[in-house]
């Protein structure tokens, strides 16, 4: 890691190599906080081009933490604070001919409250949660990448699933 | 405590066999296992590094064009506003020439920006600039108005035929074809025609007709007899009397076998059109017929 302390960020290869290696963390990071309706992408490549007005300025090491907080404000900017709802995109479904259509329908209405009830997840907790068990990173990558201990992410996702629980209890 | 403990593992991936068997016996744990499961289907969309690699690429070559255009074009919205204003200011203000003009039969009371107040007989028109009234008080006047100035800078009436200037007064202008009379009834006035230049004090007039000059005094009016609906003429041109008659009602009068140049003095009424019409012709020995509503011919009796 000593190497990384000479790496320029205005270098183009330098500059490229940081997107390879962070722009999906950044990308999936965003979706699972703030959902799929405020462009995840996008702002994915506004923070970059934002690293690279400013690339001078941002030592290697550091430029991990600039590009996830200059994505962040730029999305709270844009939601300015208001509540929107949470929407996320379903993979499409094999819909096997076997089950009954009774199933699909429980199915379906199981998928409609998991929904709902991520929606009430504190941010913290879903994106913790998300990255975890969707995108099967380790306890350690997710701590890293929030800048938490991995006790925390381990009470993070822990107390998601806690909750998605106590939520759906509820519903049904 | 310990459940928690083992669903901790489970979450970790670090469970072994029989723990989990240990943690399937909870009722609860297939509902955990179900939303574990359902989860996955709100997977983000798969985020395409190299493709976004390449559009950011496209973004950053474009991008000082981008900031360039940022600040140009408020500018130029800033600097076209200013453009409308300052023309707008210009067309509204600074060349602010106001006409004012009385038809046939009409007539108008007019207030300048210094209070100064014009009186418009029929058929008369005068142009003056509204800005800087104050430092320049000059109008253009074609027809015949009675004026009552406000004390102030000069007040010059500009006509074809001459100037008249005052400090503060009232007074009468009348400039009609080959006629121009300027009669003072307050104050001083200067009149200033191609040929001369007088003072006129108040009760006196002046007359230019058929390049002929003329004045007299010892007028008693306060304000020319025409304010008060009646037009009073001291030998002039029959044609004038006619032409003013057409003015005030709106006629037209044929003249047949009448000599225009016959010298008139005596008036007639605005109001009363057969009185007006026999004031004018009675005296000289002239006879008229009404053609239609707006026409009438006058001839000499043989």
């Amino acid at each position: 890691m000593s190497d990384n302390s000479s790496k320029n960020v205005c270098h183009e290869s330098v500059y490229e190599q940081l997107f390879r290696a962070h722009s999906k963390d950044l990308h999936d990071f965003l979706y699972y906080k703030y959902g799929a309706s405020n462009n995840p992408g996008d702002v994915v490549q506004e923070a970059f081009i934002k690293l690279w007005k400013n690339c001078a300025k941002v030592p290697f090491e550091k430029a991990r933490g600039f590009l996830f907080t200059v994505a962040n404000n730029k999305m709270l900017n844009e939601l300015s604070k208001q509540k929107t709802a949470l929407k996320f995109q379903k993979e499409p479904q094999k819909i096997s001919t076997s089950v009954t259509p009774e199933f699909q329908l429980e199915e379906k209405q199981f998928e409609e409250k998991l929904e709902w009830a991520l929606a009430q997840l504190s941010e913290a907790q879903r994106v913790a949660f998300m990255l975890n068990r969707v995108e099967g990173k380790k306890h350690k990558e997710i701590a890293e990448l929030l800048d938490i201990s991995t006790k925390a992410v381990e009470k993070r996702i822990y107390g998601a699933l806690a909750k998605l629980k106590q939520l759906i209890q509820e519903k049904i | 405590m310990k459940q928690e403990l083992l669903l901790k593992k489970w979450l970790d991936g670090s469970i072994s066999s029989e723990e989990l068997k240990q943690l399937s016996s909870d009722p609860d744990f297939e509902l955990l296992q179900r939303i574990d499961q359902t989860a996955k289907r709100f997977k983000a969309p798969d985020f395409d590094v190299e493709s976004a690699l390449a559009e950011l690429r496209e973004k950053r070559t474009v991008a000082p064009k981008v900031i360039q255009m940022s600040w140009v074009q408020p500018l130029l919205k800033v600097a076209a506003i200013f453009v409308v204003m300052i023309a707008g200011y210009f067309t509204l203000f600074y060349n602010s020439t106001t006409t004012v003009e009385t038809l046939a039969t009409e007539q108008e009371l007019l207030t300048l920006p210094d209070a100064s107040e014009v009186t418009l007989n029929s058929e008369t028109t005068i142009t003056y600039q509204k800005k800087n009234w104050e430092e320049n008080r000059t109008l253009n006047l074609d027809g015949e108005a009675f004026f009552k100035v406000a004390k102030g800078a000069t007040f010059s009436v500009e006509t074809t035929q001459g100037i008249v200037q005052v400090l503060g007064t009232q007074f009468n202008v009348k400039t009609r074809e080959q006629y121009f009379e300027v009669i003072c009834y307050e104050g001083l006035v200067r009149v200033t025609t191609p040929t001369s230049t007088l003072e006129l004090p108040a009760g006196h007039s002046y007359r230019l007709m058929n390049d002929l000059e003329g004045n007299t005094s010892g007028i008693q009016a306060e304000r020319p007899s025409w304010m008060q609906d009646l037009s009073s003429f001291q030998s002039v041109p029959y044609i004038q009397v006619v032409q003013e008659m057409e003015r005030q009602y709106g006629l037209t009068i044929r003249l047949e076998n009448i000599d225009i140049n016959t010298l008139f003095t005596g008036s007639f009424t605005h109001n009363d059109l057969d009185v007006a019409l026999k004031s004018i012709t009675l005296p000289l020995n002239i006879t008229y017929q009404t053609i239609d509503d707006s026409t009438v011919a006058f001839s000499t009796a043989k």
